[in-house]
C-alpha cells in the first residue's frame, strides 16, 4: 500500500523531503534548502503540522498540460504522474487513517472509533495541500493551502482572494479555503506566468474563465509580442505581453504606474476588497551593508490580501501630490483613506510561497530614509543567505478586470479629493491641515450581491430606505465610497462602475443611524446651498451634494 | 446608542461657515486650481515608464 500513500508523523520538512528523495523526486537533500522549503517549515509550524498523508501516483491537471506540451517531447523520460501532500494538524497514524477511509465507503466502526476518526479527518484539521511535480529542482506545483489567522492583535488581516477548493483523497471528501499557489518551472513559466496563474485562479471563479495552464498563458502572452528569447524555455514576460495573456481569458488588463505608497495601497485595497487579484511588478535590489546596492531583477507577484492596523492612530494622510508640496504657499487638507492603514500585503510570490508578507515599513536609519519610502521590506533576506536585505521598489500594478468595470479608479478618488476639499475648506484658509482628521474615506469596488449582503446587517437612518437600497434595481460592479467619522460609518456613495466615463456615475446616497447623522446632513447642506461652493465644484459632485441634502432623516 | 451628537462637529460646522462667508469670492479658483494641480501629478505619473515597459519579469 506504501506504492499509493503514506502517513507520516511531520516534525520538519526534511519528514516531507526524505519520501521524495525516496521516491526519485530529488536526486539529493541539497535540493530543499531553498526559500521554499525554509517558508513551509515557518508556514507549518504556525500551523501546528501534525501528520502529512503522502498521495503517489497523482495526476495534476496544470502539470499534465505542461508535461504533454513541454516534457513528454524531452529525450529524457520524465515521469507524468505527481506526488500530492495533505497536510494535517491532528496526530494519526496510518491504521488511523485507513480506518477513516473504509468508514466513508460503509465499514461498520464502533461508536468511540467513529467519533474519533471525524476529528483526524475534519475540515478544521486539514490545511491544505502542496502538489510535487516529478522535475529537476522545481518542485513545487499546484499548492493549495489555508491563509494565516485573521487577527493579529495590533493589526486584522485579510485575505478576500481565497476561495473554496474541494478536494477528494481516496473518496474522503475535504474543502480548504486558499487562492492556489506554484513556483516556476523555469521552462514553461517564469515568475510572470505563475503570478498570471494565481491571480486565473481568483478570477476564473469570479468573472467565470476558463483556467489556464501555465504553458497556456506562456502561450497566449507571446503569441504576438515576441522577444528576443524563445518563448520556451520561457526567461519571463513583459507587461504588454502580461496584458495580452490576460485579454486571452476575455478581461481586460489595467495597468498602474507606482505613484507613491498612498496610490499603491489605494489601488490594491479598492481592488482586493472587490475580490479582485492585483499583480505587483517590482524590481528587487539588495541593499548590502559593504557594498553598493545589487539589482537583482524585475520580479512579480499576486496580492492575495493585506494586513490593516486596527486603531485610529494608524490613519496617516494619504499623500495627494507627494510629500510636503504646498498650493498657493498653504498646506492642502489632509485626506483619509482607509487604505492607507495598511502595513503589509500578502503575496504569492514564486519564488517564496502564498501569503508572503511585503511590509510597508518605516527607515531604521538615516540611511535608510532615501530608499524606504520608494521600496517595501521583503521576506527574501530572512530566507535566502546570500542575500543582505532584499527590498520590492514596485514599478507597476497589473489588475485583471471584468470588461464591463469601465469607470477607473482614479474618477472616483478625484470626485472624492474634490469632496474632501469641500468639507475641509476651513482648514486650508486658516493653514491648519496638519492637525484635523475629519472624515475618513474608504473607497472600493464591489459587486451588488456582496453590497447588499453586507448592507443588510448594518442600521440605516430609516427602514424604508432601507428597504428601498435592498429592493433596487443596481448594476452588478459599484464603486463604494463610505464616511467614515471616529471609526463609524456615517454615510456610504454608491456609483454605477458599469457606466460610461463622462456620464453620471453617481446612483444613491445611504445614511446610517449615527447619533451624528443629523450634523453631517448639515454639513453637507452648506455645501448644498452655498452657491459659491455649489458653483465651483464639478457637476458629479453637486449631484451628490444634492442627494445627500434629500436624504430624510 | 448615545444619541448625542459629537461636539467636534458643532465646531466644524462653525469653522467651515466662518470659512465660505470670508473666502466666498476666492472658493472657486482654490478649489479649480487644487483639482487641476493634484490631476496634473495623478497624471502624469500614473504611467508606467517605457523602461519598464520594455523590462522582462524573470525572477
Amino acid at each position: 500500500m506504501d506504492k499509493q500513500y503514506k502517513v507520516i508523523h511531520y516534525k520538519s520538512s526534511e519528514d516531507v523531503t526524505s519520501e521524495l528523495l525516496q521516491k526519485g523526486f530529488i536526486e539529493d537533500l541539497s535540493t530543499t534548502q531553498n526559500k521554499h522549503f525554509k517558508f513551509f517549515d515557518e508556514y507549518f509550524r504556525y500551523h501546528k503540522i501534525q501528520t502529512v498523508v503522502l498521495e503517489y501516483e497523482y495526476i495534476d491537471k496544470d502539470y499534465l498540460d505542461d508535461y504533454s506540451f513541454y516534457y513528454s517531447k524531452c529525450f529524457i523520460n520524465y515521469p507524468k504522474k505527481c506526488c500530492r501532500a495533505h497536510f494535517f494538524k491532528s496526530s494519526f497514524s496510518k491504521v488511523d487513517f485507513e480506518r477513516e477511509i473504509l468508514n466513508n465507503f460503509g465499514t461498520e466502526v464502533i461508536k468511540a472509533e467513529e467519533t474519533k476518526c471525524k476529528s483526524i479527518l475534519s475540515n478544521s484539521n486539514y490545511v491544505g495541500f502542496i502538489v510535487f511535480r516529478p522535475i529537476p529542482l522545481t518542485l513545487i506545483g499546484r499548492t493549495c493551502l489555508r491563509p494565516y489567522c485573521n487577527d493579529n492583535g495590533d493589526y486584522n488581516r485579510e485575505y478576500l482572494i481565497v476561495h473554496n477548493y474541494k478536494v477528494n483523497l481516496f473518496g474522503k471528501t475535504l474543502h480548504v479555503r486558499s487562492l492556489a499557489f506554484q513556483e516556476q518551472d523555469r521552462a514553461v513559466s517564469a515568475c510572470a506566468t505563475s503570478a498570471l496563474w494565481s491571480a486565473f485562479q481568483s478570477t476564473g471563479v469570479i468573472f467565470h474563465h476558463s483556467f489556464p495552464s501555465p504553458y497556456e498563458i506562456t502561450k497566449s502572452a507571446t503569441k504576438y509580442f515576441q522577444l528576443s528569447d524563445t518563448s520556451f524555455p520561457n526567461k519571463g514576460l513583459m507587461l504588454s505581453q502580461m496584458a495580452h495573456a490576460i485579454r486571452a481569458v476575455n478581461l481586460e488588463s489595467l495597468t498602474v504606474g507606482f505613484i507613491n505608497r498612498s496610490y499603491m495601497k489605494a489601488f490594491i485595497y479598492a481592488f482586493i476588497r472587490g475580490n479582485i487579484p492585483v499583480i505587483i511588478g517590482m524590481n528587487l535590489i539588495d541593499h548590502r551593508k559593504l557594498t553598493k546596492p545589487i539589482e537583482i531583477d524585475f520580479h512579480a507577484v499576486t496580492s492575495s490580501g493585506y494586513a490593516l492596523g486596527l486603531d485610529e492612530g494608524s490613519d496617516i494622510p494619504f499623500e495627494i501630490v507627494g510629500k510636503q508640496e504646498l498650493f498657493n504657499s498653504k498646506k492642502p487638507p489632509n485626506l483619509f483613506l482607509r487604505s492607507s492603514r495598511m502595513k503589509k500585503i500578502y503575496v504569492h510570490d514564486d519564488q517564496i510561497g502564498p501569503y508572503s508578507r511585503i511590509i510597508f515599513d518605516d527607515p531604521k536609519s538615516q540611511d535608510e530614509v532615501d530608499y524606504c519610502y520608494r521600496s517595501l521590506a521583503t521576506h527574501w533576506s530572512d530566507l535566502e543567505p546570500k542575500y543582505e536585505h532584499v527590498r520590492a521598489y514596485p514599478n507597476a500594478l497589473l489588475i485583471p478586470i471584468y470588461n464591463k468595470i469601465r469607470i477607473p479608479y482614479v474618477s472616483i478618488l478625484q470626485i472624492v479629493i474634490e469632496l474632501n476639499f469641500c468639507v475641509n475648506y476651513d482648514l486650508f484658509t486658516n493653514n491648519d491641515s496638519e492637525a484635523k482628521k475629519f472624515i475618513v474615506w474608504d473607497i472600493y469596488l464591489a459587486t451588488v450581491s456582496d453590497l447588499k449582503s453586507n448592507l443588510r446587517k448594518e442600521n440605516f437612518s430609516s427602514p424604508v430606505e432601507k428597504l428601498n437600497f435592498l429592493t433596487s434595481d443596481l448594476p452588478k460592479y459599484l464603486w463604494v465610497v463610505d464616511g467614515i467619522f471616529k471609526n463609524v460609518k456615517v454615510f456610504s456613495f454608491i456609483f454605477d462602475a458599469t457606466d460610461i466615463e463622462h456620464g453620471k456615475m453617481f446612483l444613491l446616497s445611504i445614511h446610517y443611524d449615527s447619533p451624528n447623522s443629523l450634523k453631517f446632513k448639515s454639513i453637507f447642506n452648506i455645501l448644498r446651498n452655498k452657491p459659491e461652493v455649489f458653483d465651483s465644484v464639478h457637476r458629479k459632485v453637486q449631484i451628490i451634494l444634492e442627494s445627500y441634502s434629500d436624504i430624510k432623516i | 446608542m448615545d444619541y448625542t451628537a459629537d461636539k467636534e462637529l458643532d465646531d466644524k460646522l462653525q469653522s467651515l461657515i466662518e470659512a465660505y462667508s470670508t473666502n466666498a469670492s476666492k472658493v472657486k479658483n482654490d478649489q479649480e486650481s487644487y483639482l487641476d494641480h493634484v490631476l496634473d501629478y495623478i497624471n502624469t505619473n500614473i504611467i508606467v515608464s517605457g523602461e519598464v515597459m520594455s523590462k522582462q519579469f524573470t525572477i
